[in-house]
């Protein structure tokens, strides 16, 4: 199919006065004063309402001589039923008939009968006003459009059909028609030539629908008054007693009507004057962008209002139609019977939906419509999708729509039941007594008649007997009724649950025809906040902002992975609601920022905004960092402003937060650092990974990074992609990473280049949140004999990368790498300073059993000549410490002669001499 | 400019009121009927396919009345839905009533209050009242 081109509006301002109605000396007679109009689907649009002082004035008598007159009529009708009432008082008590009604003749009854004519003329007067208002155009179906110039359309307003041609002011409600004639005033009182959409801007914002979505936005009003008050100040006074409309007013006023269209609202509301005003003018536009909202967030905001506007409308509709589906197991035409087992084991959803239970269903409409369709067509319909994109959900809708009766001839006058299959499983004890249960159970569906049945996870019914292997399991049972077609079912599963069980079993998957429930966009998954966000507020006192639910939405996207939307978003705004009433109490707004702060403590990954402390911590990060580490200026410096590249946000998304390479002797502090990293960027060192690649040489050990295929042994998850599945944002290091069997390496380019590895059983899992760090002795004695010809470390790096590292990395493996880096040997003055950083760990953990633990420069001297190795580096340190420091204090506290608030002092020769504190 | 408003004002007064007076009973026996006769139609379309839902019950006439599938049931079961057809017609035939009396009196009502207006006022004599 060709693309359709053109455009359902287009401007359409005349060409003489382009919109202004003044033609140089007088008023525009080309457009008949009508200025500019809007070519919409056909129809011309244009504002007919004249506003000027004039007018506004006439505007006030009409109202007043309306009320005066309706007061009159209401007054004179008051009089007339006092008259009768004196009449009637004047018989006697009781015999004033109905014969007596039309033949007493007074002056009091002749007052009645004249009113009862004024009170129809009343009657006549109100159903007329409401009929003079006239509603926006209902949205059609099919959406016209044009490809036609202005000018030419222009022209063609003489030959259309004067019915096409609207006047767009009476379909305005009265606040939204105020607030156009207090622009108009707004301006006039400022001495401007013109009324623009920022004066409209400013008179719209009193309106309780407007501050509604200004709420949303997380706008502060005062300081939005204030911004447009400054840019309305900019506009140069004119000494003119005419205001006009701008050309961009008019276009504002036309904007509007359009909006209330494509939202099928009857009228033009404030609201949607505040989107076509944020749609048209470019400085309101940039007001509101400096405040942090975009047009989209504006659109979706009063979208938002719309749909709860719909919802509320829906629900009444549908109660006031399901007050008369039957309550009971009993249908109209009574040809149903008792079903007592079954509703001993089942909810009846029909009945929930009727007394409106249930919640509302969202964004489903294509897979409710298919589902009908198939069951109308005879069939059963198996709902398969991935728990919490909405499979229940859709069957509620589904559950909504049988009680209203809105669902094809078939399904009318049926009960929708779910059956619990834990429950039915549950209720059954002896041998075969589940299978007769069952039997009974259908049985009583088919001879009701008038059962549709809910199965939820039908695949908890494969494999369940309780007559042994042999038999046929309950889901054989089942399908078999089903087969027979004498009633209907919905069942549901998820596409791993289907594959694995349920497609096995052709008894089943002959009787069902699947329907595919994926999970929802972005945009759809806001739109289901938007409809269910109203209980979390109703329930927490608390009112979300827009942002708040588009972070959550994203937030969940990016940073929860192992369950789908909308579920884990709307987990995110039900935790999100408890925890802005506990923080900021009743009636405050949850922003995107209480989002942000929810989803870091849930995930441990920094989302909220910098605070001035964490982007301090940040900027001297290589400080932070150098009180764990000693030397290795060149790798604290490169992974340094890799973590604030991340926190920054400036990184890819699509790939892990940096790929590093560290190369150096053993002992130098390559696990340090990435230990130091952890502890910075994620908060513990516990969030590390750490795959120690020396064990994964054999090409057959990838089964146990990443899971064995089916058929081969364990069913589990491989080591690195469940511990990334239940951990996304954490740091994976990859110990000794030249060890591992090259095949096993190129599992690692799709991971540093695409950010996701797909494990055994099909699940991709996300690598984009990991800080993925490799080490490796590589190249050792070429990098030791280098540091001491003194070359510098760039072209240590060049040579490793060139020649040492060519024979066990790959190129493109080295080229993923965002950065290798070099780690240098440790001299002996480090190794001091190591030490030094030693000791205070193990001061640290005295200090819970109230000791502390001083050493003199000579001791720690001579620790260092015995740790250091100039092959092993600091590692032995660790060694000598434990043997010198750790076995002596051990030997003291066992035997007492060290306790709280004694000091011990580590001295030359190995020797701990002891401080004893004060007697107290 | 004061002119001006006055004018307005009286031309809007003489426009309101008066023709509002012509159009009333224009607007009586033609929107108003329309309107009136609207709301009588959907509101015995209401009573038909979800008051009593007809519709329903004829469909399920020869069906037997709660799943008993024997000869005896069968026959208790028309005999039965028989009655409740007759009783369920019945009601159809008084709201029908009902909407037809409310459609009959919207058309005298405004001819009956003048009727009585000139009774009142100069003693005209009811035509069917002795």
């Amino acid at each position: 199919m060709p693309e359709q081109e053109g455009k359902p509006f287009v401007y359409v301002p005349c060409p003489l006065c382009q919109g202004s109605v003044f033609d140089g000396q007088r008023l525009c007679q080309h457009c008949r004063e009508r200025g500019m109009y809007a070519w919409h689907e056909g129809d011309y649009l244009y504002w007919g309402r004249k506003i000027d002082t004039l007018h506004i004035l006439e505007e006030e008598i009409e109202r007043a001589v309306k009320m005066l007159i309706n007061g009159f009529l209401i007054f004179f009708g008051v009089i007339g039923v006092i008259g009768l009432f004196i009449t009637m008082m004047r018989f006697s008590s009781g015999t004033f008939s109905a014969q007596d009604f039309f033949s007493v003749r007074s002056s009091l009854m002749g007052i009645f009968a004249i009113t009862l004519l004024t009170d129809l003329y009343a009657y006549y007067r109100l159903q007329r006003e409401s009929l003079m208002e006239r509603n926006v155009k209902p949205r059609q179906f099919e959406t016209l459009l044009t490809v036609e110039d202005p000018s030419v359309l222009f022209e063609q307003i003489k030959t259309v059909d004067p019915k096409k041609i609207i006047d767009i002011a009476p379909a305005y409600t009265i606040d939204a028609h105020q607030a156009v004639v207090r622009a108009w005033q707004f301006a006039r009182k400022l001495g401007h030539a013109e009324v623009t959409p920022l004066h409209l801007f400013g008179t719209v914002l009193s309106y309780p629908h407007v501050q509604v979505v200004l709420g949303r936005l997380g706008l502060n009003g005062q300081a939005l008054v204030q911004k447009i008050s400054r840019s309305i100040q900019r506009i140069p006074q004119a000494r003119t007693a005419d205001v006009r409309f701008s050309a961009d007013f008019r276009k504002t006023l036309l904007r509007a009507y359009i909006a209330a269209y494509d939202a099928r609202q009857e009228r033009v509301d404030v609201q949607h004057l505040l989107l076509a005003v944020a749609t048209v003018d470019d400085m309101s536009r940039d007001i509101l962008y400096d405040m942090e909202a975009e047009l989209d967030d504006v659109i979706n905001v009063v979208e938002w209002v719309n749909i709860q506007h719909r919802l509320s409308e829906q629900w009444h509709r549908r109660r006031i139609r399901a007050a008369y589906k039957s309550k009971g197991p009993m249908n109209r035409s009574m040809t149903s019977q008792a079903t007592p087992l079954l509703d001993r084991f089942s909810n009846d959803m029909t009945s929930l939906a009727r007394i409106g239970a249930l919640e509302p269903c969202i964004g489903r409409e294509r897979e409710i419509e298919g589902t009908l369709r198939i069951m109308e067509g005879g069939k059963n319909v198996l709902l398969v999708g991935n728990p919490g994109v909405g499979k229940k959900s859709i069957v509620q809708g589904i559950a909504e729509l049988m009680a209203a009766e809105e669902v094809p001839e078939v399904l009318q006058d049926m009960r929708f039941v779910s059956v619990s299959v834990a429950s039915l499983v549950g209720a059954a004890g002896r041998q075969g007594e589940l299978e007769g249960v069952l039997l009974q159970l259908i049985n009583e569906v088919v001879r009701s008649g008038n059962i549709v049945l809910f199965i939820d996870n039908i695949q908890n019914m494969i494999g369940v007997s309780t007559q042994g292997a042999e038999n046929l399991d309950i889901s054989d049972i089942f399908a078999s009724a089903l087969a027979k077609k004498l009633f209907y079912c919905i069942a549901t599963t998820t596409p791993s649950d289907f594959r694995r069980y349920v497609e096995p079993s052709s008894s089943l998957t002959s009787v069902f025809q699947n329907v595919t429930v994926d999970e929802l966009d972005r945009n759809g998954t806001v739109r289901v906040l938007e409809g269910k966000v109203g209980a979390v507020e109703a329930k927490n006192q608390v009112y979300f902002s827009y942002d708040a639910l588009n972070r959550a939405v994203m937030f969940a996207e990016r940073y929860i992975q192992d369950r789908n939307q909308p579920e884990k978003s709307i987990a995110i705004i039900d935790e999100v609601g408890v925890y802005v009433r506990r923080k900021k109490g009743k009636d405050a707004i949850a922003t995107g920022e209480d989002v942000a702060e929810v989803v870091s403590t849930r995930t441990n990954v920094p989302v909220t905004k910098l605070t001035e402390k964490e982007s301090e911590k940040l900027l001297k990060l290589e400080e932070y960092i150098h009180k764990r580490m000693v030397n290795q200026e060149e790798a604290v410096t490169a992974v340094s402003t890799a973590l604030r590249r991340a926190r920054a946000e400036l990184r890819d998304i699509r790939r892990p937060i940096v790929n590093l390479l560290f190369l150096g002797p053993t002992g130098v502090g390559k696990t340090e650092l990435a230990k130091t990293v952890a502890e910075v960027y994620f908060g513990s060192e516990d969030t590390m990974i750490r795959v120690d690649m020396s064990e994964y040489q054999e090409k057959s050990s990838i089964n146990r990074l990443i899971g064995a295929p089916p058929g081969h042994g364990s069913e589990s998850g491989g080591y690195l992609t469940d511990a990334v599945r239940s951990q996304p944002f954490s740091l994976v290091l990859l110990d000794e990473f030249e060890k591992a069997h090259p095949d096993i390496l190129n599992v690692f380019l799709q991971v540093m280049d695409d950010g996701r590895l797909t494990d055994t059983a099909g699940r991709t899992v996300d690598f984009t949140n990991v800080i993925l760090i490799a080490t490796s002795n590589a190249g050792t004695s070429l990098i030791q004999d280098r540091i001491k010809e003194n070359i510098p470390l760039d072209q240590i790096k060049d040579e490793l990368i060139n020649q040492a590292l060519r024979p066990i990395f790959r190129p493109e493996l080295l080229n993923r790498f965002d950065n290798i880096i070099v780690f240098r040997p440790l001299s002996f003055e480090h190794i001091v300073k190591i030490v030094d950083l030693m000791l205070i760990q193990v001061a640290k953990r005295l200090s819970t059993k109230g000791i502390k633990l001083e050493a003199t420069q000579e001791a720690k001297v001579e620790l260092a000549e015995l740790g250091f190795d100039p092959v092993f580096g600091a590692r032995p340190l660790r060694r000598a410490i434990q043997d010198q420091v750790d076995n002596a204090l051990a030997t003291y506290l066992l035997q007492g002669r060290i306790g709280r608030r004694d000091v011990a002092v580590l001295e030359q020769g190995g020797r701990i001499s002891i401080r004893q504190a004060k007697v107290i | 400019m004061s002119n001006n408003v006055l004018v307005q004002t009286l031309k809007y007064i003489a426009v309101e009121i008066l023709w509002d007076i012509v159009y009333f009973p224009i607007w009586w026996y033609t929107k108003g009927f329309v309107r009136i006769y609207r709301y009588c139609s959907e509101s015995a379309n209401f009573h038909l396919h979800r008051r009593v839902a007809l519709g329903i019950w004829l469909r399920s006439m020869f069906k037997p009345m709660y799943g008993d599938y024997t000869k005896e049931g069968r026959i208790i079961s028309f005999f039965m839905r028989c009655v409740v057809l007759v009783w369920k017609l019945l009601s159809t035939v008084l709201w029908f009533l009902v909407l037809f009396l409310l459609i009959c009196a919207w058309v005298i009502l405004p001819l009956v209050i003048i009727y009585y207006i000139l009774y009142q006022l100069f003693g005209v004599p009811w035509p069917f009242v002795k």
